[in-house]
């Protein structure tokens, strides 16, 4: 399990981590959303041992993970900007990777580069995009981390090869409690794959739950009623209205309230129609984080 | 200091194989190249000398002979400059993760630490440096090796010398880096570190007078500086680790060691790493792109960064202000202007080098916080500087004190003031091996010491230049008749001193008398190497072969073994006049009007010389008497067995051998002289005919006239053949390069020469020469001779080809 508690982070005057505490279970898939600048890379680079804390903790397995490389044996991080060794083809990233990594699997590793027609003798340096993070997500994969660190995962990959990956990360994940923590801006991806996640919004966590929790945790209501009305009408002690949008005689509201209070507080009102909708990851990250 | 707070001991340095191969693997590639251009460049040094020589018909042997003995100068900094340019690139190489946020984040997220990687990265990259120096090794072995086993051990010596280079420039590399997490910054901390040893060294040698005596310190005060553009900048580099270059060259005495400089390589070279690798350890990839990786590495690299720029600028100021000084517009209280002129400087270089290291405008005025650490590092080396040349100055030991004393070479002076001929009679014979205990010379020694300190101890700027002498050399000596000698003095408490004294007329002939009656010292004065010893390599163009050589010389010691201590020594001192008698002249003929008639002597017939062991130059001499006494002028140079780096074992004797004297030794040279030159003659006469019919021939006739009351040689070139126009554009113009290359390079160039140019109507006098040629069997040194340099022009570039003649061709009084 990984803890992390009161984390915080400066860059000068900058705080790009302001006390995040954020728990991730072993064997999970966990995706960390949030807005550009929010802290998602500064996270994974601090769990990774990439920074140094400025405060708080973080901890692999009651193992701290400050000034401790040997907590970094079975982890690792693939960045969002990949870097391999100048002049290297995937061959000898591997050799490098087996050099460093006790568990790296030689047979995975050609199986995986198999499976997506990797090029391993060609340099890296003259593939696309897609194709340098497809080679880095291989090498990950087969040195078979207990913990696997993802910025932008699938970033560049064809429809296909995400679709490939994504089997792979969570056979992974399955078969030998692989834990993951992506960090994304793509909703659709925590969707797909997460089990939980945060949300960081400038430096601080806005929300962390179960992935359906998340989706529960906010409660859009279309409301009408019989003459134009302003949003003071569906307000209640209590209501915690995010967002209020009327067309004419009819609003839609985002409350953060309980489902069954706010249905109920409505309904008092007598509105002419009252009709609970679904809200996607993305409408709560957006009403959460604006 | 949270990293030092926070320090975990799995942070430290480890050596890891996986990772040590890994960079080797990276850098694959740069360490290939470097060893196969090593080894090329290092056979090309080799083969281009081969070649030269070869054209001038030196056997091989001499040619690498000659090689080794410039090893230092040749391929040595061919492989330092590769090597150090390979270290310095590699470093920044292996070291992308404390400059890319990329390459930071891939490997940092390892499970490694940055010491870890920093020490496997830093052991490839030193071991490809060793294959570069190894690649040169090898090379030099290749080609020497046949010829004599003893060089490698000079091979591998300058080798090693290299290596000891380079590891400091890698250390200075490795520490430039750990610094920061910015290329630019890297590199002025690069640049910095190199100049920071001669900046302390100015510092150090100014004491506390840095803005007074620091400009003119900056000009080196070696004049080994001189010899070569590269070495300049090498040594200006290197020169003031160990108070001498790394690799040090001199022409006449090549080779000799500096394993002082070398201890000081690879001491700095061993602190920088060790600095490295403490930044590297505590450092993370938080500093990748910040100027400075903390507060320690700010400190550090403004006191590095700001030291020798400080120090160039504050001299440039003082210059201004010197000027300004002797224009009258200045005109007292230098002490305190310049006081506050420095201080001024140090402000303005902080705030100046914040700002370039930082490009932060705004905020730098933090770098004032961090002013105390250059300003008492200043004043600490400055202080030192004071404090060592106060001790220096005022070691003025009482003549009770004094053990015993010798006289040394100063090679912190040029030659030309004397050092050389330490006095008339000892010559440069005298080595700091002699322990002499005269009385009289230790009290002169002493007192004059005193004297001296009395003087100018109180005023370093004047005393100070060089770490060996008490004056300089532009205000010595004080009196007309006063010889400066350099004096090294034992003290009873085993520390010695060497100082640079003035010895007048009086005290000279007491100080040879004080060696002269020193029993011990004047056994080894007046041994000669023993034959077998020598080993000379003789030109065989010209004159002996090795063997002839050997059995001359040996004829030689036979007769001078049988002579006793007294005729040894009026041997020695005779020997000594002579010599030096011809090179005074010759000086006295560079000075004088061309057609001035100069006493001289003739006829160069061999040289040798040969490393590891002595070699003998002997010049056939006709002196200017009435009598035209043939003598032989003997040199004898080289390092004896044994002592190849010493430089105190160096051999010099130049003897003049006369007939009366060793008439058993001239009437053989001359016996053997003539018998090549018979064999000239033969080689001659049966290839006249067909030259004499050659399209093209440029004949460089050289006429020694011996009259009653002079010797002379005259220089004719005779330009003959069927397009003299031709040959005459020819030699004015490109040829006469080449011709003026051969002269400078034939010539001894203590012979005075009259050149003539003549042009002649060529078939009669070429015929009238070729008889004379042809009819000459021996030469009679007392009569007139010609030394002909014949040029034949053969695929397009002229060969040369040696005759001799007895001949009075062209008159001398016409």
């Amino acid at each position: 399990m990984i803890n992390a508690t009161n984390v915080t982070k400066k860059f000068g005057d900058l705080v790009a981590l302001d006390n995040v505490g954020l728990t991730v279970e072993t064997g999970s898939i966990f995706g960390l959303v949030g807005s550009n600048g929010a802290g998602k890379s500064t996270f994974l680079r601090l769990l990774s041992g990439v920074y140094r804390l400025d405060g708080g903790s973080i901890s692999i397995d009651s193992r701290d993970i400050a000034e401790n490389p040997e907590v970094r044996k079975n982890l690792i991080y693939v960045p969002d900007e990949l870097y391999f060794i100048p002049n290297s083809n995937m061959d000898s990233m591997a050799r490098l990777c087996q050099n460093s990594r006790a568990k790296f699997d030689e047979k995975l590793y050609a199986e995986l580069a198999d499976k997506f027609e990797a090029s391993r003798k060609k340099p890296i340096r003259t593939m696309s995009k897609g194709m340098k993070r497809q080679a880095a997500l291989i090498l990950a994969i087969a040195s078979q981390p207990d913990i696997l660190l993802i910025d932008e995962t699938f970033d560049g990959l064809d429809v296909i090869k995400r679709h490939d990956m994504r089997e792979i990360l969570c056979g992974a994940v399955a078969d030998r409690g692989l834990t993951v923590i992506m960090a994304t801006h793509s909703m659709r991806e925590v969707d797909d794959l997460c089990d939980s996640l945060a949300m960081l919004h400038k430096g601080k966590i806005t929300l962390q739950s179960e992935l359906d929790e998340a989706k529960t945790s906010l409660i859009k209501v279309q409301i009408a009623f019989p003459e134009a009305f302003e949003k003071d009408a569906v307000e209640f002690d209590g209501a915690e209205i995010l967002d209020f949008t009327r067309d004419g005689t009819v609003a839609t509201v985002i409350y953060e309230n309980d489902r069954e209070q706010v249905e109920r507080e409505l309904r008092a009102k007598s509105p002419l129609l009252i009709n609970v909708l679904p809200l996607s990851l993305e409408e709560v990250f957006i009403y959460k984080n604006r | 200091m949270n990293e030092i707070k926070n320090f975990n001991k799995a942070m430290l340095p480890k050596f890891k194989k996986s990772l040590y191969f890994e960079g080797l693997r990276q850098l694959r590639i740069g360490g290939i190249a470097l060893a196969v251009l090593v080894a090329l460049g290092t056979a090309r040094q080799y083969l281009g000398t081969i070649s030269f020589n070869t054209e001038r018909g030196f056997p091989l042997r001499y040619s690498l002979a000659q090689e080794i003995d410039t090893l230092f100068s040749g391929p040595a900094w061919l492989v330092f400059i590769l090597c150090s340019m390979f270290a310095v690139i590699s470093a920044f190489v292996l070291t992308t993760f404390t400059r890319s946020t990329k390459a930071r984040d891939f490997y940092y997220a390892t499970p490694h630490s940055g010491g870890t990687l920093w020490l496997n990265f830093a052991a490839a990259c030193l071991t490809w440096i060793a294959a570069g120096a190894g690649s040169f090794l090898l090379v030099s072995c290749l080609f020497m090796m046949p010829f004599d086993a003893k060089v490698f051990g000079i091979c591998l010596f300058v080798a090693f010398n290299v290596l000891a280079g380079v590891f400091m420039v890698f250390g200075m590399a490795m520490l430039a880096i750990s610094l920061t997490g910015r290329m630019i910054n890297a590199l002025v901390n690069l640049l910095a570190l190199s100049a920071l040893s001669t900046c302390v060294k100015i510092a150090f040698s100014a004491g506390y007078n840095v803005v007074y005596s620091g400009f003119r310190l900056l000009v080196p005060s070696s004049e080994l500086y001189e010899y070569d553009p590269v070495f300049h900048i090498y040594n200006r580099v290197f020169y003031d680790y160990g108070g001498s270059s790394l690799i040090e060259f001199n022409a006449e005495f090549g080779i000799f060691a500096s394993w002082s400089t070398v201890g000081y390589c690879l001491l700095w070279g061993c602190v920088m790493l060790a600095a490295a690798a403490f930044f590297m350890t505590i450092r993370t990839g938080d500093s990748v792109g910040k100027p400075f990786v903390n507060g320690a590495a700010h400190a550090i690299s403004l006191t590095v960064d700001y030291f020798p720029v400080s120090v160039v600028v504050a001299m440039i100021l003082r210059e201004v202000t010197l000027s300004l000084h002797w224009s009258g517009i200045v005109i007292d209280g230098q002490s305190i202007i310049n006081g506050v002129l420095y201080l001024l400087i140090i402000f303005g270089c902080c705030w100046g080098l914040e700002l370039l290291l930082t490009f932060d405008w705004k905020h730098s005025h933090r770098s004032f916080k961090l002013l105390p650490i250059p300003i008492v590092l200043a004043l600490a080396i400055m202080t030192a500087g004071f404090l060592e040349i106060n001790a220096e100055f005022n070691t003025t030991p009482a003549a009770d004190e004094v053990e015993s004393f010798t006289l040394t070479r100063n090679d912190s002076l040029p030659d030309e003031l004397v050092m050389f001929r330490l006095t008339d009679t000892l010559g440069r014979w005298v080595t700091d091996e002699a322990e002499i205990r005269d009385s009289a010379i230790i009290e002169y020694a002493t007192a004059q010491l005193k004297e001296l300190s009395d003087e100018y101890g109180h005023d370093f700027d004047k005393a100070y230049n060089g770490r060996y002498s008490l004056v300089e050399y532009d205000d010595a000596p004080k009196r007309k008749d006063e010889r400066l000698i350099s004096i090294r003095l034992n003290l009873k408490n085993g520390k010695s001193i060497t100082r640079l004294i003035g010895f007048d007329e009086e005290h000279i002939k007491a100080l040879e008398n004080a060696f002269l009656s020193d029993s011990e010292f004047m056994k080894e004065f007046l041994a000669l190497p023993a034959a077998d010893q020598v080993n000379a390599v003789v030109d065989e163009a010209y004159g002996l072969t090795g063997e002839e050589t050997k059995a001359v010389y040996e004829t030689f010691l036979t007769e001078y073994n049988a002579l006793s201590d007294e005729e040894k020594l009026a041997f020695m001192r005779e020997a000594m006049e002579l010599s030096r008698g011809r090179e005074e002249e010759a000086v006295d003929a560079e000075e004088a009007p061309a057609e001035t008639v100069t006493p001289t002597d003739i006829s160069l017939i061999s040289q040798s010389k040969e490393v590891g062991q002595y070699g003998i130059t002997m010049s056939y001499l006709t002196e200017n008497n009435e009598n035209y006494d043939p003598s032989l002028m003997i040199s004898i140079n080289g390092y004896p067995e044994g002592h190849l780096y010493e430089y105190a074992k160096w051999y010099d004797y130049s003897l003049c051998v006369s007939s009366k004297s060793f008439p058993k030794t001239i009437a053989l040279i001359v016996k053997t002289c003539n018998s090549r030159f018979a064999d000239a003659q033969k080689q001659f006469k049966a290839s006249a005919e067909s030259e004499k019919n050659m399209d093209y021939r440029m004949i460089d006739l050289a006429v020694t006239y011996i009259t009653k009351d002079k010797t002379l040689d005259v220089e004719y070139v005779l330009l003959i053949g069927t397009k003299p126009e031709e040959d005459m554009l020819n030699y004015k113009g490109k040829k006469k390069e080449q011709l003026d290359y051969y002269d400078k390079y034939d010539s001894d160039e203590s012979v005075p020469r009259v050149i003539r140019e003549i042009e002649v109507d060529s078939d009669d006098m070429v015929k009238r020469l070729f008889e004379d040629i042809q009819s000459t069997e021996t030469i009679d040194f007392t009569k007139p001779y010609a030394d002909i340099r014949w040029y034949k022009k053969v695929d397009g570039d002229f060969k040369q080809f040696t005759f001799f003649a007895q001949t009075d061709f062209p008159d001398v009084a016409k």
